[in-house]
């Protein structure tokens, strides 16, 4: 009775030892299909975790997006019936940017920040980062900004100690 | 995971990702993160969180790597830590939400119904192949299952780094079965249903 469990054991065991093969292989890509399409992960969530990565490598203050015309944000469409226009506040600024569609599906930003003094603007996009400056009104303008998920990090340039601010993910 | 023209296994490219980063390349990082969140979103799930839970593990995770990027020395261990350090957050969040779960359940009549949370509402099997391997997966202990659902998940060459990320012994030679895969192996050989099914 008890040497039939011991042999099984002692065939686990040597079992357990062997290299991986085909067979192994096999068991484990069915279970991959079944975990895979029963629990699929949650869309977004690399996002998400990329966007509080930025945050808190620029130890950045997260504005708010205060109002969203048109169409909402984080919403996205395939066609664009008018520019769209977004406001954020944080507790040091407010920005307001509008986005309008120009050839070849990239659009154009065109924004404007309340702050006492000049601002550095940077754009994240999905592989590439762009840059600018307020002018003397608070204004700054991307002429080129292709679709997907962008960001927008504002720097007060005359007050340097300050936090960064970051906007939630827009998508163009 | 599988996507082909990226060379080399996960912990490989994630090791590449981490030293990229660390050089100043902040796009690295964005790589590292959508080749390697299913697997930390699976490691999550198997430890039993439900999926608000393991969404803010793996964030948590994530946010963690930023934080401790300096004092990982070798970026080949990058993939390890990630593994690791979201089995550890798993862990924490399931054992606080047990102790919430029977303070809640003093207070009312107990629930007989069990929740297994982590597991997906719904197993979804599609012909008989999955269907032969699911019913003897589910006779694997729960250490099992939570290690072969992770270790499924990773590809071939991660095997070894991954089942040792989840605490389970590798061979000093390279990736061995290990008792949970050769139980399983035991289980579908004796079952002619596995055989047809190929």
């Amino acid at each position: 009775m008890g040497r039939g469990v011991v042999n099984e054991d002692l065939d686990l065991d040597r079992l357990a030892e062997e290299p991986l093969d085909a067979e192994d292989a096999r068991a484990l890509a069915t279970l991959r299909s079944i975990v895979a399409a029963s629990d699929p992960v949650p869309s977004g969530l690399a996002e998400r975790s990329k966007f509080a990565m930025t945050v808190a490598a620029l130890e950045a203050e997260v504005a708010q997006i205060t109002r969203a015309g048109a169409e909402t944000a984080g919403v996205r469409t395939t066609t664009y019936d008018r520019a769209q226009t977004i406001t954020f506040s944080s507790a040091h600024l407010s920005a307001m940017i509008t986005i309008e569609p120009v050839d070849g599906g990239r659009a154009r930003i065109s924004g404007w920040v309340s702050a006492d003094g000049p601002t550095a603007v940077e754009l994240r996009e999905r592989s590439r980062t762009q840059t600018t400056e307020t002018d003397a009104d608070g204004r700054f303008r991307f002429t080129t900004v292709e679709r997907g998920l962008v960001h927008l990090v504002l720097r007060r340039l005359d007050l340097p100690d300050s936090r960064p601010v970051i906007t939630p993910a827009i998508e163009i | 995971m599988h996507t082909d023209g990226t060379t080399g296994s996960l912990a490989e490219r994630a090791a590449r990702a981490f030293s990229a980063y660390r050089e100043g390349d902040a796009q690295a990082m964005s790589d590292l993160v959508d080749t390697t969140t299913t697997l930390l979103w699976h490691t999550a799930r198997s430890q039993g969180l439900d999926p608000a839970q393991a969404e803010d593990v793996v964030q948590t995770t994530w946010l963690l790597l930023v934080q401790h990027a300096p004092s990982i020395h070798d970026p080949q261990a990058v993939l390890k830590w990630l593994i690791t350090t979201t089995r550890r957050e798993a862990w924490a969040t399931a054992r606080k939400s047990r102790r919430e779960d029977v303070r809640e359940e003093l207070g009312e009549d107990l629930d007989t119904t069990q929740d297994v949370a982590g597991e997906p509402e719904q197993v979804l099997v599609r012909g008989q192949e999955q269907v032969v391997l699911w019913r003897h997966f589910a006779t694997l202990s729960t250490r099992c299952q939570q290690l072969l659902r992770v270790v499924a998940l990773a590809e071939r060459p991660d095997y070894a780094h991954v089942a040792e990320a989840l605490g389970m012994p590798v061979g000093s030679i390279g990736p061995t079965r290990g008792r949970c895969l050769a139980k399983l192996r035991v289980a579908l050989k004796a079952d002619p249903g596995w055989d047809v099914a190929s």
